[in-house]
């Protein structure tokens, strides 16, 4: 019913989400049936995850500490 | 007015006023109170270090210089990140417009044919593997997006925004985050394949 590039760029788009059952349904089958396109789902999935992951590191304290006198300094600097 | 330091009202109208006056001691207490967090919020949205420091910077000097403004209604965190959030929006707006040719673009149409069928299907290896690669390089493949793309993939999925909050948050178009998110993930999904799978 839909083709791989349509279900592909609907749900790299998040167009999935936003569409009605109908559509919503035929993508789910696509998928379920189509193991290149369940793939590229799988993996949107683990790059989200691993974005996820990096962004907890956080910086360190001291880093904080420096950025922050930077920024102060700055807004003394004003007339 | 409070003879402690770090325990100023920040409604307070004569905290206000040193703030507005740059007391240092008053900036201070501000900085150590919303930096860390507003840090949080650049790196969440895929900023560097610099550009996050750029935007907190932004955020605190708009605050400053803008607390006459300032009604005290809402609390200085709001007003804060909201100005954080407009910055973050300019950023966008000059950095990339939606619309613009993107090389992703032609890269996806290539892989598929006429008929819409996979004409260069994904790599086949198993999903532990390329979720590996993904957790290694993916810090690497984020800094090589156009920035707006950067924090519209950010924004869904590392802050895990909803598309309204996004939208109203950066003032872009439910159909224009589409397109970023679009360009974002395939721009990632074709950097890890690439760089990740098949380098050593």
């Amino acid at each position: 019913m839909y083709s791989c590039s349509q279900v592909t760029r609907w749900i790299s788009s998040d167009d999935d989400q936003r569409a009605g059952l109908v559509k919503r349904l035929g993508i789910g089958l696509h998928l379920v049936m189509c193991e290149d396109c369940s793939r590229y789902r799988d993996q949107l999935k683990a790059l989200s995850q691993a974005a996820r992951e990096a962004a907890k590191k956080e910086a360190p304290a001291s880093e904080v500490a420096a950025t922050g006198h930077r920024i102060i300094n700055k807004l003394k600097e004003k007339p | 007015m409070s003879a402690t330091p770090g325990t100023s009202n920040f409604s307070d109208p004569a905290f206000l006023l040193r703030v507005k006056n740059r007391d240092e001691a008053a900036l201070t207490e501000l900085i150590h109170a919303y930096l860390p967090q507003l840090l949080r919020a650049g790196r969440g949205m895929g900023f560097s270090p610099d550009e996050s420091e750029d935007l907190a910077q932004g955020a605190f000097t708009a605050l400053v210089e803008g607390i006459g403004r300032f009604q005290g209604r809402s609390h200085i965190r709001t007003y804060l990140f909201g100005i954080f959030y407009n910055k973050v929006s300019e950023y966008l707006r000059d950095k990339h417009k939606v619309g613009e040719y993107d090389p992703i673009d032609e890269t996806i149409d290539a892989r598929f044919d006429d008929r819409g069928r996979w004409r260069q299907p994904p790599v086949d290896i198993e999903k532990q593997v390329f979720a590996r690669e993904a957790r290694r390089i993916i810090e690497d493949c984020l800094q090589r997006l156009p920035p707006a793309q950067r924090v519209a993939f950010c924004l869904r999925e590392v802050e895990e925004m909803s598309t309204p909050e996004i939208c109203k948050k950066t003032r872009i178009t439910a159909t224009n985050l589409g397109v970023l998110l679009f360009r974002a993930r395939n721009r990632l999904r074709e950097c890890v394949e690439e760089k990740g799978l098949r380098s050593e």
